[in-house]
């Protein structure tokens, strides 16, 4: 034996598990194989390989840079948002729409 | 057997590509593992978990992976893990007054053969896992330094280094382990 024993490690006995162990061992990884991917695979797999998924993805991604390309809240004036939306006295949806019998009501 | 296939026939699910490897590789890496861990069972875990993943990443693989390097890698870094949990375990069970499982001989002492093989089980099983581990990927599995370096994330020069001063850490414990029946 050499002095330290290193090059009598090839010599040492192999090793393997029992065959009971080594069935068991092969069940749990195939049962990865038939059943459908886990984890992080599955995520990917079930997200990029789905054509309806990856077509929302694409419309989103068209919206998104649109949206971002058209300053549409910029391009009103401000007092438009504003009026549009203030509750009108009669008389004065009267003036506004040329209707004089309500012009009068005020 | 076309080695260079595996990974395609994996990633296709070929049951027939995964049988290959395990009759080659698990009894490879069960040798290493159970030289690391004291427990079989353990041993065993990490073998299993260590399959589980390659067929549970086959997808990610790339064609030109070298598998047994592969492997072996995934079964070092469990054993690590699970080295690291048992650190907090035995000293949980110091405190509690049970003995340490190291002084239990382990399940390779007892399989070898021959006096001499057996006394340098005992050895190996007394020096660092950083070194046991380069003595056995080095020394058993007959890995190249490359090789051994990839799996153990090592350079070359830090490789041979390791390597060094483990095969003095064997030989002083060759010198420490009395052979048995010496007393």
């Amino acid at each position: 034996m050499a002095h330290d024993g290193f090059e009598d490690l090839a010599g040492l006995p192999s090793a393997d598990v029992a065959p009971e162990a080594a069935a068991r061992m092969r069940a749990a990884a195939l049962v990865r194989f038939s059943g459908r991917p886990t984890g992080f695979d599955r995520l990917w797999t079930d997200f990029f390989e789905l054509p309806a998924t990856a077509l929302v993805v694409a419309v989103h991604l068209i919206w998104a840079v649109h949206a971002a390309s058209t300053p549409a809240a910029a391009a009103l004036p401000a007092f438009a948002a504003r009026d549009s939306v203030r509750p009108r006295r009669p008389a004065e949806a009267g003036r506004l729409l040329d209707l004089p019998h309500l012009s009068r009501s005020d | 057997m076309d080695r260079h296939a595996w990974i395609d026939r994996l990633k296709a699910g070929d049951a027939i590509a995964f049988d290959e490897i395990f009759e080659l590789f698990r009894p490879r890496l069960f040798g290493f593992v159970v030289r690391l861990c004291p427990s079989r069972v353990a041993a065993e875990d990490i073998v299993q978990e260590t399959f589980v993943r390659l067929v549970e990443r086959r997808r990610r693989l790339d064609p030109g992976t070298d598998l047994g390097g592969w492997l072996f890698t995934v079964a070092r870094n469990l054993a690590r893990s699970q080295g690291r949990w048992r650190a907090v375990a035995a000293s949980a069970s110091a405190v509690l007054g049970a003995a340490p499982s190291s002084t239990v001989e382990s399940p390779m002492e007892r399989a070898a053969g021959s006096e001499a093989l057996r006394h340098l089980e005992r050895a190996l099983a007394r020096v660092a896992p950083k070194h046991r581990e380069v003595l056995l990927l080095v020394g058993l599995e007959g890995l190249s330094a490359a090789e051994a370096g990839t799996i153990l994330g090592l350079s070359a020069e830090a490789l041979r280094q390791r390597l060094s001063r483990a095969r003095a850490a064997l030989a002083r414990a060759m010198g420490e382990v009395p052979p048995e029946g010496s007393g």
